[in-house]
């Protein structure tokens, strides 16, 4: 399988530019990048989910287009999602062989299915029951699903998106075994990740990109993760650090012992003009405390104090009361109106006091957004304009500018660079910075971890469910990090 | 709310409108006379009272099937109570009150239980005009005479059904584009979980957005009662038909955050049109039907060719 | 517990309780009225199961019946020498081209169902009036090998299935074959439970909706030659008026999910006939069938109410 001067174009910028990769059968791929390098939609492109703008795909010496995933699947290329797409109401087998059940006289072939099913979990060494409706599988079991569909098609080539992201180190370890498995089959495995202790463990080869450029390709024999981390980022990892330090100021946000749905037990304080960085796997519990902390659900047990006060949000209207705001992590489900200006998207939470007994003032709403535009350097036409219109980097400071107009003592951000280009994001972290200044206490939650490291004055590192370590500046490393979110010694 | 996009909407009804009324009373001399579209036009004010409800309804992202057997049983009401002699005023307040309950029913079904509006609505089109048929059967009641009749009088030389639509229509106009509340409905229909975050009211949003079309769904049982003299559970068979028809020919999007009162206004009128004239050219009510049906479909067609081609899901 | 005994239960309880309150609702002639009612709901509730499993909703069934009674009885009018069979076969063809209709603007012009099959709903009755003139087909154009299908049939114990129940159950059967072992039966469950990840895996979501919305055509087409059949006449009007309702409530009881996905057709059988049994006790105690609308509304919401609180429960867990 060979790509040749791959490239992705969306909104004509190029996230995948002329990249030639070549996946060897009877090698594990790693491809690895910060976020927003394009290593997953490299993979989505060669999977047929993407249309490359420019390039080849060739698979066996033959050059093949793929218009969708289905095509890919035919010439044996199969994708493994992070999350995995299941039917909720079938049963597993079933799941496994949506799109091409066994038939015999044109006819469903139920035996087959759920003995050719069987056979496949256990070739890939998993045990589950086939014929148990697919509704309450954790992730693990439904990324199974996705691996034995694969399977089933006879699948040479396998392309892994992020997989290990929501799974717990058993299930990693797990998975890794079936990619060695694959491997030792003949299959060509691309594994997309950030994680570089899980490239080392079980990768032969390694591509690093960085915005949208391939810059290296190493045997993982011949190098080392300092030097790939280097290739990563393109520069020192050193950022300049925050500016106020946190010992002497006032305590703004208490949580003790918070438990909810989850996450438990949750005890942290961020103190005036503070960054706090909130780390863990993805599904450890991070977002779903930032949700109770913001009102949006409700904790079970365990209180919040604001400045010392305790307060019990019933809304999210009333954490925005009490000065708490949030900036959800996926901005197009729960930031964003796409389709509506950029006036009222920024002026959304505020629209109650922006206006007079209920009536809209135009020329304030007007003036309101234009001023958070010039301090965010919103890049845009006009107010009116849709905010679908803008680049991701520019709506995220939409939504920003829409929080900070609720002059919040508390901001919590939740991924706030997720899919941002360079530019904005530099631009969101100077945001950040000025606000921790100007005494906000932050909480940022990031799965980047160079972001969290040079943002933060102190990490606190979450694991299912749970608060498991709170770095201060001096201890916090990508290592010390990982190895408590991970619950493993450090690598 | 897309204020650039939406000239260019109401230009194109516009233009239809003219080009229709043109084409018109080139076939049909004497058709664009004034006084007798005035007349025509109070046949076809409560479809368009209902539609600019249902504007906000479709605007939150919803739809309510059940606004017209609503106004069907508030209309058998209404009867019921002024044949035992209430005294009107007492029975025009009690009228709109049990319409608002009935529409609110919907929307606290749809919240509560998390269920889809259109089945929610259907069940109610059912239990709604089911109610008035069980409490009437196959009779009729009489309307009294002082009741009777509003159709016919006039207010500034306009007949006061139509002047009450135009009143409505403008302050339907203020409330959806000018206030806080509209734009909290173009929120929830835009983005629901969106305005979850955003710290919005949204389950509240959405039952006032159904009580609204309860409370025109009275309005509009008042003027039915007193145009046609007589209150029956078989009244206006299939009206949902139209009010849907007009407010997303005005521009509605059925999937929500998109939508205008003078959108729904004009559409009014273009449907009012096309049934005037295929009225006046003696086509059959049954044919009218398919007519609206066909420019319904027309118009979310080609409404739904211009929006976005990746919407693929097929429920609504 | 299981959709399909809660059904069953409900109608065990319906039962006994009219039957204690009205012994006659027992005996083999209340009976045969519930079994003559029940074969029109099963052919539409057939189809419309099918449209439901995709997550969409077929409105314009009882237009589609009348379009197709209307022209098979004009055509028996035309020649009256037709065959039975074959007066099947044309309300079939008539009633899959409408269905077909409907799937091309949900396809082609990317219309909620919902809306699309509003408008059909009005533009098919108005056609079928056009087709009729306004005039309704008469007992006397329909031969009587059609109308026997309805009093005719297996007789046992006083109680007769006529040969209509008998056409209701076989297209139940081979719903339920179709649903169980045909590749495109599957595509549609596939469809209706997530229908992003189905096109990821190459299921196609257009012919899914053209499969599920013309058969759904088809069968309200056959619907429509039974309806002649068990009336003895076919009013452009009022032939199949409000029938997407009862069909509908038929789907909500058995257990169908509404949005999509899962559904079974013993569970909508089970639907139609409890509707039935509803039905004929309404008229066996002596309550006039202007209750009848009443009674559908009301329980086609207490059938999605409780859909709605078990995936609420489901959501919590």
């Amino acid at each position: 399988m060979e790509v040749k001067g791959l490239s992705v174009t969306f909104g004509g910028v190029d996230v995948v530019s002329k990249v030639d990769l070549v996946l060897e059968p009877g090698e594990i791929h790693a491809v690895v990048g910060e976020n927003g390098a394009g290593k997953s939609s490299l993979g989505k492109a060669i999977a047929g989910v993407y249309q490359p703008s420019a390039g080849t795909i060739a698979v066996g010496g033959s050059t093949v287009r793929l218009r969708n995933p289905a095509d890919g699947l035919a010439h044996g290329i199969a994708l493994i999602h992070q999350e995995p797409m299941t039917f909720a109401d079938l049963s597993v087998a079933e799941n496994v062989f949506v799109g091409h059940v066994p038939k015999r006289r044109g006819l469903v072939d139920w035996k087959q299915l759920y003995q050719r099913s069987k056979q496949l979990f256990a070739d890939l060494g998993i045990s589950i029951d086939v014929r148990q409706s697919a509704a309450h599988l954790s992730v693990a079991q439904q990324q199974f699903i996705e691996l034995a569909s694969a399977l089933s098609h006879d699948s040479q080539v396998w392309i892994f998106d992020e997989t290990t992201a929501p799974l717990t180190p058993k299930e990693t370890s797990e998975l890794f075994s079936i990619f060695r498995r694959l491997r030792d089959r003949g299959c060509a495995v691309m594994f997309v990740t950030h994680h570089l202790q899980e490239v080392f463990e079980v990768a032969d080869r390694i591509t690093v990109l960085r915005d949208g450029v391939k810059v290296a390709e190493r045997l993982v024999a011949e190098t080392n993760p300092g030097e790939v981390v280097q290739l990563m980022v393109g520069r020192d990892l050193d950022a300049s650090g925050p500016i106020t330090e946190s010992a002497n100021a006032e305590p703004i946000l208490e949580v003790n012992s918070l438990t909810g749905p989850g996450f438990s037990e949750v005890s942290l304080t961020v103190h005036r003009g503070e960054i706090f960085g909130l780390a863990g796997l993805v599904g450890s519990g991070r977002t779903e405390l930032a949700r109770a902390l913001a009102g949006v659900v409700r904790p079970t047990s365990g209180e919040i104090l604001l400045s010392s006060t305790a307060k019990r949000f019933s809304s999210v209207h009333a954490a925005i009361e009490a000065g708490v705001a949030m900036v959800p992590e996926d901005r197009r489900r729960h930031g964003l109106f796409m389709s509506q200006s950029i006036q009222f998207n920024a002026t959304m939470a505020r629209l109650s006091e922006l206006s007079r007994h209920g009536w809209l003032d135009h020329r304030k709403l007007e003036e309101v957004t234009v001023a958070s535009g010039s301090d965010l350097r919103l890049a845009y036409r006009s107010t009116s304009q849709p905010v679908e219109s803008l680049s991701g980097g520019n709506q995220q400071k939409v939504v920003l500018g829409r929080w900070l107009m609720t002059e919040p003592r508390v901001l919590i951000l939740d991924e706030p660079t997720r899919g941002v280009d360079v530019g904005a994001k530099a631009e969101v972290h100077r945001v950040i910075r000025q606000l921790a200044e100007q005494g906000t206490a932050i909480l940022v939650i990031s799965s980047d971890l160079p972001e969290v490291l040079s943002l933060s004055t102190r990490v606190g590192v979450m694991r299912q469910g749970r608060l498991v370590a709170t770095l201060d500046r001096g201890s916090a490393t990508e290592e010390s990090i990982m190895a408590a979110a991970t619950g493993e010694g450090s690598a | 709310m897309r204020v650039s996009r939406l000239p260019w909407d109401l230009m194109v009804l516009l233009g239809l409108l003219i080009a229709g009324s043109l084409l018109a009373s080139f076939f049909i001399p004497g058709f664009l006379d004034f006084r007798y579209l005035l007349d025509t036009s109070t046949l076809h004010a409560e479809a368009g009272i209902l539609a600019l409800a249902m504007t906000f309804v479709i605007v939150s992202g919803h739809i309510d099937l059940s606004i017209a057997s609503n106004m069907v049983l508030s209309a058998v009401f209404a009867g019921l109570m002024l044949k035992s002699g209430m005294n009107p005023p007492l029975v025009i307040g009690l009228t709109c009150v049990a319409s608002t309950l009935l529409g609110t029913l919907n929307g606290v079904l749809v919240v509560l239980f998390r269920l889809p509006s259109f089945l929610v609505t259907l069940a109610t089109l059912a239990i709604y005009r089911g109610t008035a048929q069980a409490l009437l059967g196959p009779k009729s009641v009489a309307i009294p005479k002082e009741m009777v009749g509003l159709d016919q009088s006039l207010v500034a030389g306009i007949p006061w059904p139509t002047a009450i639509f135009v009143m409505l229509a403008i302050v339907s106009g203020l409330l959806l584009h000018r206030t806080v509340f509209g734009r909290w409905t173009f929120a929830v229909g835009t983005n629901e979980e969106a305005a979850v975050y955003a710290g919005l009211p949204v389950a509240r949003i959405k039952i006032w957005v159904f009580a609204l079309a309860g409370l025109a769904a009275g309005i509009c049982a008042l003027l039915i009662d007193s145009r046609l003299g007589v209150a029956r559970h078989d009244l206006a068979r299939g009206l949902e038909l139209d009010v849907i028809t007009i407010a997303v020919v005005g521009g509605c999007a059925i999937r929500g955050g998109k939508g205008s009162i003078p959108g729904t206004v004009l559409a009014m009128l273009l449907v009012m049109l096309i049934r005037t004239a295929m009225g006046v050219a003696n086509v059959k009510a049954e044919y009218q039907l398919t007519a609206i049906g066909l420019l319904l479909v027309l118009a979310v067609g080609f409404g739904g060719l211009r929006g976005s081609p990746r919407a693929t899901k097929v429920n609504l | 517990m299981k959709r399909e005994w809660i059904a069953l239960l409900l109608i065990a309880i319906l039962c006994l309780a009219v039957g204690l309150a009205e012994p006659r609702y027992l005996q083999p002639r209340s009976i045969d009225s519930i079994l003559l009612w029940m074969p029109l709901t099963v052919v539409l509730a057939m189809g419309q199961h099918l449209v439901v499993i995709t997550g969409g909703i077929d409105i314009s069934i009882g237009s589609i019946l009348a379009f197709a009674g209307i022209g098979v009885g004009l055509l028996l009018k035309a020649q009256p020498g037709l065959p039975i069979p074959l007066a099947f076969a044309c309300g079939i063809a008539i009633g899959l081209v409408l269905g077909f209709v409907n799937a091309a603007l949900i396809v082609w012009l990317r219309l909620a169902p919902l809306i699309a099959t509003i408008g059909t709903l009005a533009a098919f009755r108005g056609l079928t009036f056009a087709l009729s003139k306004g005039d309704q087909i008469d007992g006397s154009t329909l031969p009587d090998g059609l109308t026997s299908l309805a009093s005719n049939g297996v007789s046992a114990g006083g109680v007769t299935v006529s040969w209509l129940l008998v056409i209701g159950l076989g297209v139940a059967g081979a719903t339920a074959l179709f649903l169980r072992f045909g590749a495109a039966g599957r595509a549609l469950f596939a469809v209706g439970s997530n229908a992003e990840a189905a096109r990821l895996r190459g299921v196609s979501l257009s012919k899914a909706t053209f499969v599920a919305y013309s058969t759904c055509g088809a069968l309200a087409g056959l619907a429509g030659v039974m309806y002649a059949a068990r009336f003895g006449f076919v009013n452009p009007g009022s032939a199949g008026q409000n029938f997407e309702l009862t069909v509908i409530a038929a789907v909500a009881i058995g257990g169908a999910k509404l949005t999509g996905g899962s559904g079974t057709v013993t569970g909508t059988l089970l639907g139609c006939l409890l509707l039935s049994c509803i039905n004929v006790a309404l008229s066996t105690l002596g309550i006039d069938a202007n209750w009848q609308l009443l009674a559908y509304g009301t329980v086609i919401l207490a059938a999605i109410v409780v859909d709605g609180i078990r995936s609420k429960a489901e959501v919590a867990r």
